[in-house]
């Protein structure tokens, strides 16, 4: 690539970033669906990958975080996720259903992740909790009506409901995040996880079970 | 229905996808064992935690971090760019593709009209293999009394560069007629 192009991206990049879209424009993309928005992204509007990156960034990341308990190790692979996308997205099929692609490539890297840390054993799991400290909580304000047993109650229980999905087995885990935090139906589970629809459903009822076996003791 | 059974269905009795009969039958076991009735309890309670955890939060520095890897990523791999300009060599190429595929089906009728022609016919050539002329011996230069005679003082070199065609046949012949045991 000459240098006046390297040069010229690079501008652009930063310009998008200092000069954010119009209102107007933003409110217009949002009201297109994926497709669509990668439709535009693909022929150079570097807007509706933005776009893009604001519809699916919350989603990835809880995702990500919960599959591989890290939230800080989660943000990297989030925006690796997103420079996969922005590179290869003439690859994909504009027939199937672009979430189902991006959770699948979201999928791979947090599978990677687990195995390269299950052949590193430094790597301690569950540092979710450590690492999500309240200073780094969004900012809530203090709700009179609670009384401060109740609140350390309901943190606790979120803590406990944390913990509980961490301890589920990988392949489990990834099945009960995505169905129970993302939503997202059988069929398209099975196509992001690569397994067929009955390994979906006996995988997410077995997480269930063990899920229930975990937490049980804190909901009492 | 037992208890294994309600647990190894018990998805599909959270979802409502059994038939009928399987869920009167499962939601009978439930009223009767207490053990599975306190699982799916649990089950449905901790569900409920689940669906109202909050969102994991991104760091503020979440965006500016994915700009400059986006930035990076523009400038050592630009296959998206490359990809969207149109590269002047490839269209010279689909052109000349083009312009020979055109040749291809102008020539393509005449072509086939130069193999229906009729099949010429011509003479065949009969190829015949030519034989030395036939000389007496005695015609020989080297037979006459004059060349005998001149032989015994030496060749002269001129005579020997006149002979020197005909030397491998007459000499051959020359030797094989005399010594002939028939003779």
């Amino acid at each position: 690539m000459p240098n006046s192009a390297v040069s010229r991206s690079v501008e652009s990049a930063e310009q998008l970033h200092a000069h954010p879209p119009t209102p107007s424009r933003r409110e217009w993309l949002a009201t297109l669906d994926d497709n669509a928005l990668v439709a535009a992204f693909s022929i150079g509007d570097e807007r509706a990958f933005e776009t893009l990156v604001g519809r699916y960034q919350t989603r990835l990341l809880n995702f990500i975080c919960r599959t591989i308990g890290d939230r800080e190790r989660g943000e990297d692979l989030v925006q690796e996720v997103f420079i996969r996308v922005y590179r290869h997205v003439h690859r994909f099929d504009r027939t199937k259903k672009f979430s189902t692609w991006i959770y699948t490539i979201a999928s791979n890297l947090a599978k990677n992740e687990l195995r390269n840390r299950s052949r590193n054993p430094l790597v301690l799991f569950q540092t979710l909790q450590q690492k999500w400290d309240d200073d780094e909580r969004p900012l809530q304000f203090e709700d009179h009506r609670s009384r401060p047993d109740d609140m350390y109650r309901r943190r606790y229980l979120r803590e406990m409901v944390e913990v509980a999905i961490a301890r589920l087995p990988e392949h489990h885990r990834q099945v009960f995040v995505l169905r129970e935090l993302e939503g997202k139906p059988y069929e398209e589970i099975a196509q992001i996880t690569g397994c067929n629809l009955g390994t979906v459903k006996s995988r997410l009822n077995r997480a269930r079970a063990a899920f229930a076996t975990i937490i049980e003791p804190a909901i009492d | 229905m037992t208890c294994r059974e309600f647990r190894a269905r018990h998805l599909d009795y959270s979802d409502r996808t059994l038939s009928t009969a399987r869920h009167a039958a499962a939601q009978a076991h439930l009223d009767a064992c207490a053990a599975c009735a306190r699982f799916d309890t649990i089950v449905r309670r901790g569900l409920l935690l689940v669906h109202n955890l909050p969102p994991v939060p991104s760091t503020p520095d979440f965006h500016p971090r994915l700009t400059a890897r986006l930035a990076r990523a523009r400038s050592a791999a630009p296959t998206l760019e490359r990809a969207r300009r149109p590269r002047p060599l490839a269209i010279v190429a689909a052109a000349s593709l083009a312009f020979a595929a055109g040749l291809l089906i102008a020539v393509g009728p005449r072509g086939r009209q130069m193999t229906s022609l009729p099949a010429l016919t011509l003479a065949p050539v009969v190829a015949v293999a030519s034989r030395p002329p036939e000389r007496s011996p005695e015609r020989l230069p080297m037979m006459r009394p004059d060349f005998m005679a001149g032989a015994s003082a030496g060749i002269p070199l001129w005579s020997a560069a006149a002979l020197i065609d005909e030397a491998p046949v007459r000499f051959v012949s020359a030797q094989m007629s005399p010594f002939s045991p028939r003779r």
